[in-house]
């Protein structure tokens, strides 16, 4: 980028010169030198710009190198509004819950000091960009995922294709199905009751008695 | 007159979403066995299989023990406490599920009662297949050694305890097999998979904790057995009868497998001679098979359709005016063969 090529110098020897944007652009890059690093983060603001900025280089950076479809990635500010506005929706700010939950705890000893904040910022920047870039990478279906739920069934119908995602909804007293990349996932309230029928008075075996009434009064707990 | 007994799911949408800790105790429960201690044990001395699963279930009739149990199947995780008393005559055992529903099943004998704290509901049952076993081991009927096999493989250690492992493997493709660890001193089953093709794992049951001869107050779960107050209490009614009474017959036998017993279930809702649900039990001794026969309703029977849950498969189809549904811990293939085998006598 091109605020990179203005510090392709030793750290430190240009850091006195550096516009805020020029310092962001060099932290980016992680070649900004400590002096330079105290400078911006004193003469920063929590305003949209930083944050904006940041992201447009995130962006750049992350294009340069071939990494991300950046189109995709929603802006972090955009993100935090659409959070914070959802939060609303749900009754209240996050600040009102911390409340509502007990006594507010007292300043943290650092609380004074702005970088901490900035780097408190940044950290949680960082953190929100990795979720919803995860989130926005992971919205197919894996494989493993919707396996994980409970004792479903997994239909090995082999009339339904099995790489299909998507999730179909039957008229009411059929049963749900959702395929996945392992089979078609269905819950089926019909034959889990049948399967329930089964354990209790189907359960003829010789291992019964040492193990299978246990395992069935243990396994029904999921699927009740 | 009593309500059936539906499970809980069917009163809620949601249910059992696979948690975290579950997903994780599942990988350490399978990572487990990999790394757990190994040793070779002399083959002298090895047991049939029939001495091996008498072995097995006298120690659940003369030992006191209390436990954690863990269930994995397919991809589902559960969990639950047990105490287990016995005094000769009589067998006591209090099941406290740790996951799911919080739900605790008493039984003394053949008699269970299951009590959901959550909605003040207590099911009265009593479970006759509890009773069959070991006495059919002991009978010429006992077919057993005729389609299983049993070998010892080693000693490992399971919740703590020593246990020999042992394999019974089926001797043709109708049933799965089953690797067992048996605790050293006193047989008590404390670990059991369900092996399916090539030995894979479908399902597996094990202590995670076993503490043998536990103090645990026979009177206490008595007590507990009897306190229903503030409980709704239900009691399932089973009418027996026989398939050939209700129309049914097998026009061909799968071999190993015994019809065992048939029922409807009374369903609180008047409904014409011959139509109720039927359950029509069969095993081969360690796999069971139910065939669920009812009235064909275009609103809730479609196509032919499989399924499977841990080592549970299920098969249903159409048959004639009526729905069949095919269930056991058996191979499909099995399945599909009851199904082809049932016909309506009228």
């Amino acid at each position: 980028m091109n605020a990179a090529q203005d510090h392709n110098k030793p750290l430190g020897e240009n850091t006195g010169n550096l516009n805020p944007s020029a310092a962001l652009s060099a932290l980016v890059d992680g070649e900004l030198g400590e002096s330079e690093w105290n400078r911006l983060l004193s003469s920063q603001d929590e305003g949209s710009d930083t944050l904006a900025t940041w992201h447009a280089y995130q962006v750049i950076g992350d294009v340069l190198r071939g990494q991300v479809a950046a189109t995709c990635v929603q802006p972090a500010p955009d993100f935090l509004a659409a959070v914070r506005q959802g939060l609303q929706v749900q009754g209240g700010e996050p600040q009102a819950l911390v409340l509502a939950a007990g006594p507010r705890r007292g300043d943290s000893a650092n609380d004074a000091v702005f970088r901490w904040k900035m780097v408190a910022g940044f950290a949680s920047l960082a953190a929100v960009m990795a979720v919803s870039w995860s989130v926005l990478v992971g919205s197919g279906v894996e494989p493993g995922g919707a396996n994980a739920i409970g004792s479903q069934l997994v239909n090995n119908a082999p009339t339904q294709p099995a790489s299909v995602v998507a999730a179909q909804v039957v008229p009411a007293a059929g049963p749900l199905v959702v395929s996945t990349g392992q089979g078609n996932v269905i819950r089926d309230a019909q034959l889990e009751a049948l399967l329930a029928e089964h354990r209790q008075n189907g359960g003829m075996s010789a291992l019964q008695m040492p193990t299978g009434f246990i395992r069935n009064a243990t396994y029904d707990a999921s699927g009740r | 007159m009593p309500k059936p007994r539906w499970p809980r799911h069917l009163k809620s949408v949601s249910w059992c979403p696979g948690g975290v800790l579950a997903v994780l105790t599942a990988a350490v429960l399978l990572i487990g066995p990999s790394h757990a201690q190994v040793a070779q044990v002399a083959p002298a001395g090895s047991r049939t299989v029939n001495e091996w699963l008498t072995r097995m279930h006298e120690a659940s009739r003369q030992r006191a023990y209390t436990g954690t149990l863990v269930v994995s199947a397919g991809a589902s995780m559960s969990a639950s406490k047990i105490w287990h008393v016995c005094d000769g005559n009589q067998q006591m055992e209090r099941i406290d599920t740790l996951t799911g529903v919080p739900r605790t099943t008493v039984r003394r004998n053949n008699d269970v009662i299951t009590f959901e704290p959550e909605t003040k509901t207590a099911y009265v049952e009593k479970r006759e297949s509890l009773g069959l076993f070991p006495e059919l081991l002991r009978t010429p009927s006992n077919l057993i050694p005729q389609f299983y096999s049993a070998r010892e493989t080693g000693v490992q250690r399971v919740a703590g305890h020593l246990a020999d492992m042992v394999e019974i493997l089926p001797r043709d493709d109708l049933r799965f097999g089953y690797r067992i660890w048996s605790e050293r001193q006193t047989g008590l089953v404390v670990k059991l998979q369900t092996l399916g093709d090539q030995g894979a794992v479908l399902e597996q049951v094990s202590f995670s904790e076993l503490h043998l001869d536990a103090s645990v107050s026979m009177d206490k779960l008595q007590r507990l057995m009897k306190d229903t107050r503030g409980y709704e209490v239900h009691k399932p009614v089973l009418k027996k009868t026989s398939a050939e009474a209700e129309g049914w017959r097998l026009k061909e036998a799968i071999p190993g497998f015994t019809a065992m017993s048939c029922h409807t279930r009374e369903t609180g809702v008047a409904v014409t001679p011959g139509a109720a649900p039927m359950q029509w039990v069969f095993s081969d001794g360690l796999a069971s098979v139910s065939l669920f026969v009812e009235p064909f309703d275009p609103r809730r029977h479609s196509g032919e359709k499989a399924a499977v849950v841990g080592a549970t498969h299920s098969f249903s189809k159409r048959v004639g005016d009526h729905w069949l549904t095919v269930l056991g811990e058996v191979p499909l293939p099995t399945l599909r063969r009851f199904a082809l085998a049932l016909e309506r006598t009228r």
